[in-house]
Parts: structure tokens; C-alpha cells; sequence
């Protein structure tokens, strides 16, 4: 139901806005299973940082990441707070600390969407526009400025 | 207002304050420039140089990273791998520490505008193949984890080396960059310094010389005033009075001028009219030396006209005095005249006569005749005597001291005095007593002066009890005694009347030159002060009077013995 709902709000905003809204939007997309149906900037930190390794239904996290460097990536780290490359040297101190993998990473957002629909407990981001129903929207950043 | 009224503590005021206001200006001005500069070095420092230290640091850093997981690779053992991941590690953690001090400060140099837009871009080329070595170092990882090694190696000699040595180039980029800054920055705070050490230096001479002016503008104004003043009071104090001070402003100044002025112009006045009485004092003095000089003509007048009278009462008082010698010598000469006629009667006799009786006769005759003769150059000799010391007692001259019986002089005077007293009043009567002592030492005076004295003292005596007998008092006798004693090596001379006395009030006043109490023509009233002066002067004696009025005075002289 919130899903749907909040589904709806967007919709309402995006038709108010009109397509100048939906260049540099940023949605944080889930595979159905995640037992969450959103989640704010800290909870989304921890997850890309590694410190939160399991859902709280038992199901391991699976973080996935975008390859090429891009206004969506640059969009989306700035939202973290933390820089992809500043994420990559946290990932690379936790595999030599033996503490976990860092994210697969994609050659694009299609690619993306499709390991993120097969991966149960998988999370990741695409551009608005890629968002749709066959995956959870956890959280939608909007752009610098607005 | 002029200006130049205003009062001097308010000029000093004006010209200190307008110097305070130049030397404020000044330090604020300094003080400004060197905040500005202080900023400028703060740039240099805080902005440029901590930059460079801070990539430089990252460098060196990542250099190491590099080293550590060379080792890391070529590792022998699980052991000597382990050991690696600390140092990894612990790099890794330092190249974040130097990129998070290093965004830190760029955020504030954004912030003042002093983040170049080719820094930007060096960095940002920095982080995307520092991400692509990040991406290589995962990789690394997990080629070793899943034990292929010589994959591993082929990877970190190679792109991974390639892409070490690019962002290595962008850091060496980037310290250049900020060096270059750096010295920018520092030739900029360096231009500043010359900049405002120039000013500063033009700012403090201008105020220096301002000031200068200005203070000793403020010392001219008073001291070329005063130094007026000065002169102007040093020649006021020569005498010349016509200077005047031309100062018309309003301040102290000013009112010093003025009133100096009319100080001076009072002085002027003064001594004009001091000048003027001066003038008048001069007249008077003359006419009081004329009036003076007459004065003293006429005092020797009187005195010579005191001793005429004095003498004129000599001389009828001698004039009698001789009268008796001369009668005695007229007698004796008629005598002798009868005589002569008797002895030639005798001689005639001696025809009828026996001659011893004749010669006896004769004898006899001749006898007398000698006497007679005798008598008669007694008497001559006497009054040649008396007429001698008229003579000298009229030349005025004081004559020399000689050893004197005063009883005797005083006897001869008290009868001259007398005489003359009778000449000019036939029935004047008077008891004279005498008391004069027989053991009187002789004494050493001028019997000129002194007799002058009591011929003085005796016609007063003589004038005081003939003005009282004409009063016509019942039972009146007048009388004047003179009494003469010696005491104790001093001579004591009385002489006393029953005349009407000597008020208390005028006892001091006889003895005044002029002072009289006869009718005017009558006396110069300069015996008694002649008298007061021959007594104390001439004899070192005194002269004085004890008198009750109506009873009578009494003159007393005390003269030393010798």
C-alpha cells in the first residue's frame, strides 16, 4: 500500500514538474524481496559501506554499484556523502581486512536493473526513469539545487 | 569669529588636535595595512603552503602505498602477507586522512576565491585514476586471494604501475600549482609590505612636517607676542614711555597689548604731571632759598642788632661807671689845684717864717699832692679800664679764655646793669643783694661772653621787677639778688627777681632764638638764646630757670671749674 502510495505522490510531482524534473533524478531501487520499503541517507551509508551486511530477515545485502563514472554516480555519492573513490578505498580496507567484497559493479543502468531483479536482497540505483514497478523504490534523490 | 581671536589654550588646542588627528590617522592607516598584510602572509600560509605540504604528504603517501603492496605481492608466505595488510592499511588510512585536510582547506579557499579552476580540474583527474588504482588495488586483492599470483604481479607492474605513475604526475601538478601560489602570494604580500612602507613612510614625513609647522606656529604665536611685550617692557623701563603694542586680537595676547598700552599711556600721564609739579616744586624751592637767604640776613641783623643793644646798655651804665673815676679824678685834680695854690702860700711863708716850718708845711703839701696825684691815675686807670672793656665788649669778638673770678664780673656788670636800668628810668628803685662766696675758684673763661650773659640775665631781672612795680601792686619792693657758690669742681651762679614769673608753658620757650614776651620793638628776643648758646657751647655749663608765676624766676648757671 505505501509503496503504491508513494508511488503515486512522485507521479503526481513528476506530471506537476514535467520532464525538466526527471533529468538527474536518482532512485535507490530494491529487489521486491528486500523486507524494507525505504530507508534515509545514514541507513543507505551503511549499507554501500559494508557495515550492514544482512537484512533483518537473515537475507545477505547485496550492494550493487555503476561502473563508468557518471552524473548519476557523481549525483548519487554526493547524496552519500562520500566521494566513489573515498567509498573505494573504504571497500578496499575491508577486503584486506578481510571483512567483506566491495560491490559488483555495471557497465550500465540496464545491466543494473536486470542482476537487480534477479538478486534476492539485492540494492542499487538507476536514473528515474528506469524505475519501475518490478522493483522496490526505497528512495528517490533529487537533484543538486531543488 | 576671526581666528585670531580665539584664545590661545584654544589655538594650542586647534594645532595639537589637527597633529593628534595626523598621527591617529597614521596608525590606523599602519595598522590597517598591517592587518591587510597579516592576511595576506595568513593566505600564503594557511591557503598555498598547508596545501603543498598536504599533497606532498599524499604523495609520498601513496609512493609508499605503492612499496607496501609491491610487498604485498611478492609476499613468500601467508605470514609476510599478513604483515603487509597492516601497512596497507595504515597508508591507506593516511592518503584519506591527507585527502580529507586537503578538501578542508579548499573548501575555504573556495570560499575567498582562491581556488583555481586548473586545480579543480588536476584534482578531479587526481580522484578519477586514484579510483582506477583503488579499482586495480581490489582487484589485486583478489587475484592473490584466489592464488593467482603471477596475474596479480602482471597487474601491478603494469596498469596498475601506468596509473600510478598519472596521478603522480597530477599531484607533482598540483604542489607546483600551489607553490606557484604560494610565491604569487607571497610576491603579492611582499608588494603590499613595499607598498605600505612607502606610504607610511611619505605619511610620517607629511605629519612630521605638519606637526613641525604646525608646533612652531603654535610657539610663534605666543613668543613673537611676548618677546613684543618683552622689549616693549624693557624700554618703558629705560624711560622711553611712548611705546605701544599694535596686537588687536581678541585672545590673552591681545588683552596683554591693551592693557600694557594703557599702562604705558598712564605712565606718560603720571610723569608729565609728576614733571610738572617737579617744576613747580623747583619755584618753590627758589623762593624759599630767597626767602631763606633773607631770613638769614636779617637773623644776623638782629644779632648784630642784640649786641648793639646789649652794648647800649653797656654804655649807659658806663657812661656812669666812668662818671665816678672822673669825678674822683676832677676832685683829686681840683684838690691838687688848691694844693699848688697852698704850697706857693707856703713857699711864700718862708720869708716870715721860720724855714723848717715852712719846709714842713711844704713837705706836707707836696705829701698830699702825691696822693692826690695817685688817686688820680687810680681813678684814670680805672676808667681807661672800663672804656677798654666797652671797646672790646662792642668789636663782638670773642676774645681768648682767661683764668677769671666770676664774683668780680659779676659785681662790675650788676652795677653797670643797674646804671643803665636808672638811665633810662631815674626813679627806678630796686634792692640788689649780694651773696657772692669768697672761696669762688678762679676759672678759666671769656669774660666777653660771659659778661655778656649776665648783663643779660641782670636787665631781665631788672625788666621783669620794673614791669612788676608799674602794675602798681600795694606793697610791692622789688628786689634781685645774685648769689655765687662752688660745688664739688663746679661753679654755681643764682640770679633771682620777685618779678611776675615765668609760665610752666613758656619756661621752655625763653631760650628760643626770637622768643620774646616784651612788646615788638622792645627786644630781639635773642639775648637769652645767645646766652643758653655762650653758657652750653662756649663753657660746657648749663642754663636754666625754675620760676612761680607771680612770685618771681630764678636763673641758675652751672659752669665746670675749669
Amino acid at each position: 500500500m505505501r509503496v503504491s502510495l508513494q508511488h503515486l505522490i512522485l507521479c503526481i510531482l513528476v506530471g506537476l514538474a514535467g520532464p525538466h524534473l526527471v533529468y538527474g533524478q536518482v532512485s535507490v531501487i530494491a529487489n521486491p524481496s528486500v523486507p524494507i520499503d525505504s530507508l534515509d541517507r545514514s541507513d543507505l551509508l551503511d549499507l554501500y559501506s559494508g557495515d550492514k551486511k544482512i537484512w533483518s530477515d537473515g537475507q545477505p545485502v547485496v550492494v550493487l554499484d555503476l561502473k563508468p563514472r557518471s552524473g548519476l554516480k557523481d549525483a548519487f555519492y554526493k547524496y552519500l556523502g562520500k566521494s566513489s573513490s573515498r567509498m573505494k578505498a573504504l571497500w578496499l580496507k575491508k577486503k584486506l581486512s578481510g571483512e567483506g567484497d566491495p560491490p559488483a559493479s555495471f557497465e550500465n543502468e540496464a545491466l543494473l536493473l536486470e542482476h537487480l531483479k534477479e538478486t534476492p536482497g539485492a540494492i542499487g540505483f538507476v536514473g528515474f526513469s528506469f524505475a519501475n514497478e518490478t522493483v522496490k523504490t526505497l528512495l528517490v534523490i533529487p537533484p543538486e539545487g531543488s | 569669529m576671526n581666528l585670531r581671536d580665539l584664545k590661545i589654550g584654544v589655538k594650542q588646542g586647534i594645532g595639537f588636535g589637527i597633529i593628534l588627528i595626523l598621527m591617529g590617522t597614521i596608525s590606523i592607516f599602519a595598522v590597517q595595512q598591517m592587518a591587510d598584510l597579516r592576511d595576506d602572509i595568513e593566505v600564503v600560509n594557511q591557503i598555498w603552503l598547508q596545501r603543498v605540504i598536504i599533497i606532498s604528504d599524499l604523495n609520498l603517501n601513496a609512493a609508499a602505498l605503492r612499496n607496501a603492496q609491491l610487498q604485498y605481492t611478492f609476499a613468500p608466505n601467508e605470514t609476510d602477507r599478513e604483515e603487509q595488510v597492516g601497512i596497507l592499511l595504515d597508508f591507506i588510512d593516511r592518503i584519506e586522512n591527507n585527502r580529507d585536510a586537503y578538501e578542508e582547506i579548499v573548501a575555504e579557499a573556495q570560499a575567498r576565491d582562491l581556488y583555481s579552476t586548473e586545480e579543480q580540474a588536476l584534482y578531479r583527474g587526481f580522484d578519477l585514476k586514484w579510483e582506477q588504482y583503488l579499482d586495480h588495488s581490489l582487484q589485486l586483492v583478489m587475484l592473490l586471494e584466489e592464488n593467482r599470483r603471477p596475474q596479480a604481479i602482471s597487474l601491478i607492474t603494469g596498469p596498475a604501475q601506468l596509473v600510478f605513475e598519472d596521478f603522480s604526475t597530477d599531484l607533482e601538478g598540483l604542489v607546483e600549482l600551489n607553490r606557484e601560489g604560494a610565491a604569487e602570494a607571497a610576491v603579492r604580500a611582499e608588494n603590499t609590505f613595499q607598498a605600505t612602507r612607502s606610504v607610511a613612510r611619505l605619511l610620517l614625513l607629511l605629519s612630521a612636517l605638519a606637526s613641525t609647522v604646525i608646533a612652531f606656529g603654535l610657539v610663534r604665536l605666543i613668543t613673537v607676542p611676548v618677546r613684543a611685550l618683552v622689549r616693549a617692557a624693557g624700554r618703558v623701563a629705560q624711560g622711553d614711555l611712548g611705546v605701544q603694542l599694535y596686537n588687536q586680537s581678541a585672545d590673552e595676547i591681545g588683552t596683554l597689548s591693551k592693557s600694557f598700552n594703557k599702562m604705558t599711556n598712564a605712565l606718560r600721564a603720571a610723569s608729565q604731571e609728576t614733571q610738572r609739579q617737579q617744576a613747580v616744586i623747583e619755584r618753590k624751592n627758589k623762593d624759599l632759598e630767597t626767602a631763606l637767604k633773607q631770613l638769614r640776613t636779617t637773623q644776623q641783623q638782629l644779632v648784630v642788632r642784640e649786641k648793639m643793644a646789649s652794648l647800649g646798655q653797656l654804655t649807659a651804665g658806663i657812661a656812669h661807671e666812668i662818671k665816678n673815676p672822673l669825678n674822683f679824678v676832677n676832685n683829686f685834680a681840683a684838690l691838687s689845684s688848691e694844693l699848688v695854690d697852698e704850697l706857693q702860700e707856703a713857699l711864700e711863708s718862708r720869708r716870715h717864717l721860720p724855714v723848717e716850718e715852712a719846709l714842713a708845711s711844704v713837705q706836707e703839701l707836696l705829701q698830699d699832692l702825691r696822693f692826690n696825684s695817685e688817686k688820680i691815675e687810680e681813678h684814670g686807670k680805672r676808667a681807661d679800664s672800663i672804656v677798654r672793656g666797652m671797646l672790646e665788649h662792642s668789636r663782638g669778638q670773642s676774645g681768648q679764655p682767661v683764668s677769671t673770678n666770676l664774683n668780680t664780673l659779676l659785681e662790675e656788670y650788676l652795677t653797670l646793669s643797674y646804671h643803665g636800668v636808672r638811665a633810662q628810668d631815674i626813679n627806678f628803685q630796686v634792692t640788689i643783694k649780694r651773696d657772692l662766696a669768697s672761696s669762688l675758684p678762679l676759672i678759666t673763661v671769656v669774660q666777653q661772653d660771659l659778661s655778656r650773659v649776665f648783663l643779660n640775665l641782670f636787665s631781665n631781672a631788672f625788666y621783669a621787677v620794673q614791669e612788676r612795680a608799674l602794675r602798681g601792686e600795694p606793697g610791692y619792693e622789688p628786689m634781685v639778688s645774685v648769689r655765687t657758690r662752688a660745688q664739688g669742681g663746679r661753679v654755681a651762679i643764682q640770679v633771682q627777681d620777685n618779678g611776675g614769673g615765668i609760665p610752666p608753658a613758656l619756661q621752655e620757650r625763653i631760650f628760643e632764638p626770637f622768643f620774646t614776651t616784651k612788646p615788638s620793638g622792645s627786644g630781639t628776643g635773642l639775648g637769652l638764646s645767645l646766652s643758653y648758646d655762650i653758657i652750653t657751647q662756649g663753657h660746657g655749663g648749663r642754663l636754666y630757670v625754675e620760676s612761680t608765676p607771680g612770685e618771681g624766676a630764678t636763673f641758675f648757671i652751672d659752669l665746670p671749674a675749669s
